[in-house]
C-alpha cells in the first residue's frame, strides 16, 4: 500500500478503514490518496503507477509559470536543476539523479516500483520555488481499496417527478437515468445506467438490472430504437413508472460495485475518455461476466430466520444421548449458531420461539418474537426454554409464526425472503396440516396460492411496491405480492414416512424450503446448519472464450442459486458443464447444486472433478471439508431410504388391502397423493443413491414407470382408476419388495 | 339370492329336462349305427391323440370323445391327394381328416390326411412383425429371413393404411407390430425363406374403435350394482373397492394378494415386445397389458383385446414354474397382439348398434346349437336370459383353433425372447392333457363353475331361472368351461402343437441359458396352493 505519502500508510489504512466502516463519507475515495504537492516530496509507487496532478499553481521568485514544455522555458536568470532540460518541467529524482521527466501533469510512471523525489526543474537552492497542489498517483494496492468507495444506488428509487430522469434512492441520494445504447458491458436491454454527479466533480454509476410489475405500472422497461447513436446501437432502455426496483450489477470479483468514475474530489483531472485508466481492472476487460449480480447488493441485507421448537411433553422424553430431546435440540441449535457466528458474511436476524399445549389460534402468544442478531442474546433466550409439555399444535403454530414474521418483516422493510425453521417430533395434534389428497410434499402445483388451504401465507403491506422480489420467471416461486415465508422443517425422531414426518414435508415443499429428518442431536446440528448456508456460487465461468450463449446461461445459473432455486440451478449446471467439461468454476457450482440437492455422491465427485481442475484453488480446505461432510450425509441418506422404502410398501399393502375390501374410500384421496408424488421420488432416487447395477436400476425406473401410469389413469379417469391401476401398483410393490431385499 | 338357482330348479322342472335327454339320445343311436355299416367312412377335422412308433394303432378325438384305429400296410398317409407324408413327421394334436372301414368291430383306417395348413412347406404365413435383426425377422413367432430378391410391397386392403404401390427395401423399414403376410418355404430348421412379404399397418379401426368401447363399457363394470353412497373419488359404481371385478356378467374377486398380483404383472411384462410397451402403441390401438389374478378353482386364462389379461388361480395352482405361466400369459398375450378378439370382432359382422348384445346373441346361438335347443323352445327363453348373465358379452373365449395354434407359437416366440425355457409350454400342456382327462379333476372343476353360477350377481334372481333345470344347468356350466385350457382334446392340440415347435423352430436353442424360475414361483405362490 503506497501512494503520495511519506511513510504515513497506516495511517491512511486506517482512515480508509474508518470510512468504510462508518459508510458516512463525502464520496470521496481518492480524497485520502490525495496529496498537497510540494518541491521535493516523496512518492512511493509501483511499476506503471498512473498519475494525476491538479491545480497546479507553479511561483518561482514571485513569478507565476504554467507548467508547459513548449511555451514556458525558463528564464534565463532562472537556474536549472538539470541545465540540459530547457523546459519547466517537474523531474522524478532517486538519489540527486535524474530517472523521469514529467511532460504532462497525467501519465503514468514508466519506471521500477520504488521511492522517488519530485522535483520542479529549478534549482532551490538559487531561487525560491512555491508549489501549490494535487497530486493522485494510483498504485494496485490503493486502487483496488478505492473502489470500497465506490458508491451505488441503495434500496429502490423513487422517481423524483413526473417528468424527470432523476431518482432518490433509500439514501437520499440522487441519480440521473441515462439514456443507453448498446453497450458490451451494460447489456441495455435488462439494465438501467444510473449516474450520480458528485458535486466536487466525478460521477457515480449504477447498472441496475430492473425489475418490473406491470401491473403496478413500475419499473416497466421500454425498448426503443437508438436512433442517432448510429452503427451498433441498437436500443435503449427507458422507465416507465415511479419505483425502480432490481438488483445492482457488480464485476465478478466483488472490488465493488459497478465501475465508478470521478468519485474523487480532484476538479475534472480525469477525463472521462480515460477513464479506465485508472480502473485496477477496467471493465471492458470483465466482459460479459461484469454483468454479474449480487443479490444482496439489491436490497438490506438482513435475513430474519425464526425456529419454531416443538416443547410437547414428547420432547421432554430422552433422545439417544441421556439428555430430553428438547435439551438436545437446544444443545443443537447453539451449536449451529456458534457455527453461524463462526463464519464470515453473517447477516442472520434469528428469533425463537416454542410452541405446546392446547388447540389455541396462537400457541406461540406470550413469548416475545426478538430477532437479533447478538448471538449471546439469542443463546440465552434459546436456554431459556421452558421445559416440554402438552400437545403439538403444529398447524396453529405455524400459520401464528407465519404471521408475526410477515408483520416484522413488513415494518421492517426487510428484505431477503424470511425463513421459519420447523423442528417436530410428532403428529400435529389440533388443526390438520395437509389437505385430505396430499401423501407428505404434494406436487409442485401446490405451490400455487390456491391450494393453498393451509394458512394464507402472505402479508398485504401498504407498501408492497417496495417489498423486495425475485424475477419469477423461471422459478416455481409464486409471484403473489407480499411477503412469503419459507418453511423448513425438521422431523426430529420420528418414523420415516409417517404421519408425522409427511405433515413436515408438506409444510416445507409448500413454500419451496427443505424438510429433513434427524435422529440424534448432531444430525440435528447439521439440519440446522444447512437451513442457513448460503450457497456461494463461483460468479463467472473459468473458460476465458466463452460465447455469449454459454455466458448467458453461466449468469442464468449464478442467478437462480442466488434467488435459491437449487433445482433449476442444478439443471443449468448439469447442461452447461455438458459442453465445458473444463469449466472450472460451473463445475464447482454444479457441485454445490448437487449438495443443495442432496445428490450426495454426484456432488462429491463433482467437487473433487473441479480439485482435479484447480489443485491450487483458494478454497481447497473447505472443499474437502465438504467432500467429507457429505460422506457422512450419504450415509444417513441411505439409511433413511431404506426406511422410507419399507415405509412406502408399507402404505401400498396397506392400501391395496383396503381397496380389496372396501375400505378404501377414507385415505382414497391421500393415497392419490402418494402416487402423484413418489413417481417422482422414485425417478430421482437411484441417482440421489449412486445406484448403478442395472436390474436394480431398472427396478426403480419400473416403479417411477408404474407410479406414474396410476397417475395417469387416475386422471383420466378420476373414478373408476383403481381397476386399472391394480396391476400397475402389484408391480410396484413387487419391485419395491424385491429392491429392499437387495438394498 | 342366487345360491339356491340349482337347489331349486332341482325340485321343480325335472320333467322338463327329459326333452334333453331325449334328444341328445337319438342323437347318440344316430351314431351307433354307423359303426355297423362295411362301407368307407370319412370323419373330418379329428384330432391325433396317439401316434407313435411301431404305428400300428391311432387314437383320434372326434366330437370330444377318443377312438382307436387300426393302421396296416394299406393306410396311405396323405398330404395331398397324391403327396404321401412319412408317418414319422406327423405330430400329436394334427388335425385330419380319416377315411376307414370297419373289420371285425375294429376300425381300420385306409388313409389319414393331414391338414395342408399344418403340413405344406410352402405356404403363406400371417402374422405380426415382432422384431428383426438384419434380414432376420420374426414374424407369427417364427423366424423369417428375406432371401435376396424378396419383394416387400403394401397390401393395399382398405384397413392397411398402405399405399399402392409402396415398397419395402427392408425389414428396418416396416413398423414393428405390422401385419403381414409371408409368402416362403422353410429349410430344414424351420426358418422360412421369404420371397414376398405383403405390409399391413397396425391400425385402428373404426371397427376396433367399436369393439373398445363395448369392451369398456362391459368390463368397466358401469352396471355394477351400488354398494350405497360413498362420498369419495372411489365411486363405488364403477369402482374395484370391493375386491371384486366383473367380465361380462360374471364377477370376480381378484385374489387379495398384492404380491401374487405383482409377480403375475412382472413375468406378464417381461413377455411383452417392446413396441407394445410404448406410449404410441397404447394410445393408437387402445390397448395396455394389464395382468389380473381372479380367484377361481376352474383351470383358465383369458384375453380381452384391449389388453386385460386375466388368469385364474385354478390354472395357476396346476402350474409347477415361472417359465409355465410364462407359456399361458405369453399365448394370451399373443391373442391380443395379433387381434384375435378383434378379428373375430369383424368376421362376425356386427356393425350396427348395440353391438355387445350381438355378440352375445353370437355366442348364445353357438350355445343353442351345441346344446340343440330349437329356437323358440320352451328352454329358450330361460337359456337366453341365463346367457345374457352368464357369458362375457364378447367372444374372447371362443377363439378358433387356428388362432389358438398361432398364440401357441407366438407365446412361445415371446417367452423365448423374455428368457424362459420354452420347453416348460410343453410341460405345462401335458400336466394340462393329464388333468382333463382325470375325471376327478373335471368334477371338481365342474363343481367350482356350478359355484360360480350360483353366485352370480343378484339381478339373476329377477330370471326364473327354474326353466332351466338341473340339466340346463349343466349345460350351460359346460359351455362356460369350455376353454381351451380345460378341453381335453385342445390340451391335445395345444402339446403337439409345442411339441412341434420344439422341434422344428427351437431345435437349435440352447436352453442352458434359459431359465425356469422356480425359486420365485415358490416364493410368490405358494401361499395359493
Amino acid at each position: 500500500m503506497s501512494s503520495v505519502m511519506h511513510k504515513t500508510f497506516p495511517i491512511l489504512l486506517f482512515f480508509w478503514v474508518a470510512l468504510v466502516l462508518g459508510q458516512n463519507g463525502p464520496y470521496n475515495s481518492h480524497a485520502t490518496a490525495i496529496e498537497s504537492i510540494f518541491n521535493g516530496m516523496e512518492i512511493c509507487i509501483d511499476e506503471n503507477s498512473p498519475f494525476d496532478i491538479s491545480e497546479l499553481k507553479i511561483r518561482v521568485n514571485g513569478k507565476i509559470f504554467s507548467f508547459d514544455f513548449d511555451r514556458n522555458r525558463l528564464e534565463k536568470k532562472v537556474l536549472k536543476r538539470h541545465p540540459n532540460i530547457p523546459a519547466l518541467v517537474l523531474i522524478l529524482e532517486k538519489n540527486g539523479k535524474r530517472i523521469k521527466t514529467l511532460y504532462s501533469l497525467r501519465d503514468i510512471f514508466d519506471v521500477p516500483k520504488d521511492c522517488y523525489n519530485l522535483f520542479l526543474n529549478v534549482d532551490p537552492k538559487q531561487n525560491t520555488i512555491l508549489l501549490d497542489g494535487n497530486i493522485l498517483v494510483l498504485t494496485k494496492e490503493l486502487h483496488s481499496e478505492r473502489n470500497k468507495f465506490n458508491k451505488v444506488a441503495n434500496g429502490v428509487l423513487t422517481r423524483a417527478s413526473t417528468n424527470t430522469n432523476t431518482f432518490f434512492d433509500e439514501d437520499g441520494m440522487a441519480w440521473e437515468l441515462q439514456p443507453q445504447c448498446f453497450n458490451g458491458y451494460h447489456n441495455p436491454l435488462e439494465n438501467v445506467k444510473l449516474l450520480h454527479k458528485n458535486p466536487g466533480g466525478g460521477e457515480y454509476e449504477t447498472i441496475r438490472k430492473v425489475l418490473t410489475d406491470k401491473d403496478k405500472n413500475e419499473g416497466v422497461v421500454e425498448n426503443s430504437n437508438c436512433g442517432k447513436f448510429g452503427i451498433g446501437a441498437k436500443q435503449v432502455i427507458k422507465v416507465i413508472g415511479t419505483k425502480l426496483t432490481g438488483c445492482n450489477v457488480t464485476d465478478p470479483n466483488n472490488f465493488g460495485s459497478t465501475y465508478n468514475f470521478g468519485h474523487t474530489l480532484l476538479t475534472n483531472i480525469i477525463p472521462k475518455n480515460l477513464h479506465d485508466h485508472f480502473d485496477v481492472k477496467p471493465h471492458k476487460e470483465w466482459q460479459s461476466t461484469y454483468n454479474y449480480i449480487q443479490q444482496n447488493d439489491c436490497y438490506k441485507k438482513t435475513s430474519p430466520t425464526a425456529f419454531l421448537i416443538d416443547r410437547s411433553g414428547s420432547m421432554g422424553n430422552n433422545g439417544p444421548s441421556g439428555k430430553s430431546k428438547l435439551q438436545e435440540a437446544q444443545t443443537a441449535a447453539i451449536n449451529a449458531i456458534t457455527s453461524m457466528q463462526n463464519s464470515q458474511n453473517n447477516d442472520q436476524e434469528v428469533a425463537f420461539l416454542t410452541f405446546s399445549g392446547g388447540c389455541t389460534p396462537d400457541p406461540t402468544a406470550g413469548q416475545p418474537l426478538v430477532f437479533s442478531n447478538d448471538f449471546m442474546a439469542v443463546r440465552r433466550s434459546i436456554m431459556a426454554i421452558p421445559c416440554a409439555g402438552g400437545g403439538t399444535p403444529l398447524q396453529e403454530a405455524v400459520n401464528a409464526t407465519t404471521t408475526r414474521i410477515q408483520n416484522y418483516v413488513g415494518s421492517n422493510a426487510s428484505s431477503s425472503q424470511p425463513k421459519l425453521i420447523v423442528l417436530s417430533d410428532g403428529a400435529a395434534t389440533c388443526g390438520q396440516v395437509r389437505p385430505t389428497q396430499v401423501y407428505g410434499s404434494g406436487m409442485p402445483a401446490a405451490y400455487n396460492a390456491k391450494a393453498q388451504n393451509f394458512a394464507s401465507n402472505s402479508l398485504t403491506t401498504q407498501n408492497n411496491s417496495e417489498i423486495p422480489k425475485v424475477a419469477s420467471d423461471n422459478f416455481e416461486q409464486s409471484s403473489v405480492n407480499g411477503i412469503k415465508v419459507k418453511y423448513h422443517t425438521i422431523g426430529f425422531d420420528i418414523r420415516p414416512g409417517s404421519k408425522a414426518e409427511r405433515d413436515l414435508q408438506y409444510l416445507a415443499s409448500q413454500t419451496g424450503g427443505k424438510y429433513l429428518n434427524t435422529q440424534n442431536e448432531q444430525e440435528l446440528t447439521r439440519a440446522f446448519l444447512k437451513f442457513f448456508t448460503v450457497y456461494k456460487p463461483k460468479p463467472a465461468s473459468s473458460l476465458p472464450d466463452l460465447d455469449n450463449t454459454l455466458k448467458l446461461s453461466f449468469e442464468t445459473g449464478v442467478r437462480a442459486i442466488a434467488s435459491e432455486n437449487y433445482t433449476y440451478a442444478k439443471t443449468i449446471f448439469e447442461v452447461f458443464t455438458e459442453d465445458t467439461a473444463n469449466d472450472a468454476n460451473a463445475i464447482f457450482n454444479l457441485a454445490l447444486m448437487y449438495e443443495a440437492n442432496d445428490y450426495h455422491l454426484l456432488a462429491i465427485e463433482k467437487y473433487e472433478t473441479y480439485l482435479k481442475l484447480s489443485p491450487e484453488a483458494i478454497d481447497k480446505e473447505w472443499v474437502l471439508k465438504q467432500i467429507e461432510l457429505l460422506k457422512s450425509d450419504r450415509i444417513l441418506f441411505l439409511d433413511y431410504s431404506k426406511k422410507i422404502l419399507a415405509s412406502d410398501l408399507e402404505y401400498l399393502k396397506l392400501h391395496f388391502e383396503k381397496i380389496q375390501n372396501g375400505q378404501s374410500v377414507a385415505l382414497a384421496d391421500e393415497f392419490k397423493g402418494f402416487i402423484k408424488e413418489k413417481g417422482t421420488y422414485y425417478d430421482e432416487l437411484p441417482i440421489k443413491l449412486g445406484i448403478d447395477a442395472p436390474s436394480q436400476k431398472n427396478g426403480f425406473s419400473e416403479i417411477a414407470e408404474g407410479l406414474k401410469k396410476c397417475a395417469n389413469l387416475i386422471k383420466d379417469d378420476p373414478t373408476t382408476w383403481d381397476k386399472n391401476a391394480t396391476p400397475p401398483l402389484s408391480l410396484v410393490y413387487f419391485n419395491l419388495e424385491k429392491l429392499i431385499s437387495n438394498f | 339370492m342366487a345360491g339356491n338357482i340349482v337347489t331349486t330348479s332341482n325340485i321343480t322342472i325335472h320333467t322338463k329336462m327329459k326333452n334333453i335327454k331325449v334328444i341328445l339320445f337319438v342323437l347318440l343311436a344316430a351314431s351307433a349305427l354307423n359303426m355297423f355299416s362295411q362301407d368307407e367312412q370319412t370323419w373330418k377335422e379329428a384330432i391325433i391323440f396317439e401316434f407313435s412308433e411301431p404305428y400300428e394303432e391311432m387314437t383320434i378325438s372326434f366330437d370330444d370323445e377318443e377312438f382307436i384305429f387300426q393302421i396296416n400296410s394299406n393306410t396311405e398317409f396323405l398330404i395331398t391327394k397324391k403327396k404321401s407324408i412319412p408317418k414319422k413327421d406327423i405330430f400329436l394334436g394334427s388335425t385330419i381328416d380319416v377315411s376307414f372301414i370297419i373289420e371285425n368291430r375294429n376300425r381300420v383306417l385306409t388313409e389319414v390326411m393331414v391338414s395342408r395348413d399344418e403340413y405344406s412347406d410352402e405356404k403363406k404365413i400371417n402374422g405380426v412383425f415382432e422384431s428383426f435383426q438384419g434380414r432376420i425377422g420374426y414374424v407369427d413367432g417364427r423366424k423369417i429371413q428375406l432371401i435376396s430378391d424378396a419383394a416387400i410391397a403394401c397390401d393395399t386392403s382398405k384397413d392397411c393404411n398402405c399405399s399402392k404401390g409402396r415398397t419395402f427395401l427392408d425389414f428396418e423399414e416396416i413398423p414393428l407390430g405390422s401385419f403381414l403376410t409371408v409368402t416362403g418355404k422353410a429349410d430344414a430348421n424351420g426358418t422360412y425363406l421369404a420371397s414376398k412379404i405383403e405390409v399391413c399397418k397396425n391400425i385402428y379401426t373404426a371397427n376396433d374403435q367399436q369393439l373398445m368401447t363395448e369392451l369398456a363399457k362391459n368390463f368397466d363394470a358401469t352396471n355394477l350394482r351400488k354398494v350405497g353412497k360413498v362420498p369419495s373419488a372411489f365411486n363405488s359404481v364403477n369402482s374395484l373397492h370391493n375386491g371384486k371385478i366383473k367380465v361380462g356378467n360374471l364377477e370376480y374377486r381378484l385374489v387379495d394378494d398384492i404380491r401374487v398380483q405383482g409377480y403375475i404383472n412382472m413375468i406378464g411384462n417381461r413377455l411383452l415386445p417392446d413396441y407394445v410397451k410404448e406410449e404410441s402403441f397404447t394410445e393408437e390401438n387402445n390397448v395396455s397389458f394389464r395382468f389380473y389374478v381372479i380367484e377361481s378353482d376352474v383351470p383358465n386364462a383369458f384375453a380381452f383385446p384391449n389388453g386385460m389379461i386375466f388368469m385364474h388361480t385354478g390354472l395357476l395352482k396346476l402350474m409347477e414354474n415361472e417359465a409355465q405361466i410364462a407359456a399361458v400369459l405369453g399365448h394370451e398375450i399373443a391373442h391380443v397382439t395379433n387381434e384375435h378378439g378383434a378379428k373375430r370382432f369383424k368376421t362376425s359382422k356386427i356393425t350396427s348398434s348395440g353391438a355387445a348384445q350381438k355378440a352375445s346373441r353370437w355366442v348364445k346361438n353357438a350355445f343353442k346349437k351345441k346344446a340343440n335347443v330349437a329356437s323358440g323352445s320352451l328352454l329358450d327363453g330361460a337359456l337366453d336370459t341365463a346367457l345374457e348373465y352368464t357369458t362375457p358379452e364378447n367372444v374372447m373365449n371362443l377363439f378358433n383353433k387356428k388362432d389358438e395354434t398361432q398364440s401357441d407359437r407366438v407365446g412361445m416366440y415371446y417367452m423365448s425372447q423374455a428368457g424362459y425355457d420354452p420347453r416348460e409350454a410343453a410341460n405345462f400342456w401335458q400336466i394340462m392333457m393329464a388333468n382333463t382327462k382325470d375325471q376327478k379333476f373335471m368334477n371338481k372343476i365342474f363343481n367350482s363353475t356350478l359355484n360360480m353360477v350360483n353366485t352370480m350377481d343378484d339381478e339373476l334372481d329377477e330370471i326364473n331361472f327354474d326353466t332351466l333345470g338341473k340339466d340346463g344347468t349343466d349345460i350351460l356350466v359346460k359351455t362356460l368351461l369350455e376353454t381351451v385350457y380345460t378341453s381335453h382334446p385342445l390340451s391335445v392340440k395345444r402339446y403337439g402343437d409345442i411339441n412341434r415347435l420344439l422341434s422344428t423352430i427351437y431345435e437349435s436353442t440352447d436352453y442352458t441359458q434359459m431359465e425356469i424360475g422356480k425359486a420365485a414361483f415358490g416364493k410368490y405362490l405358494n401361499g395359493l396352493k
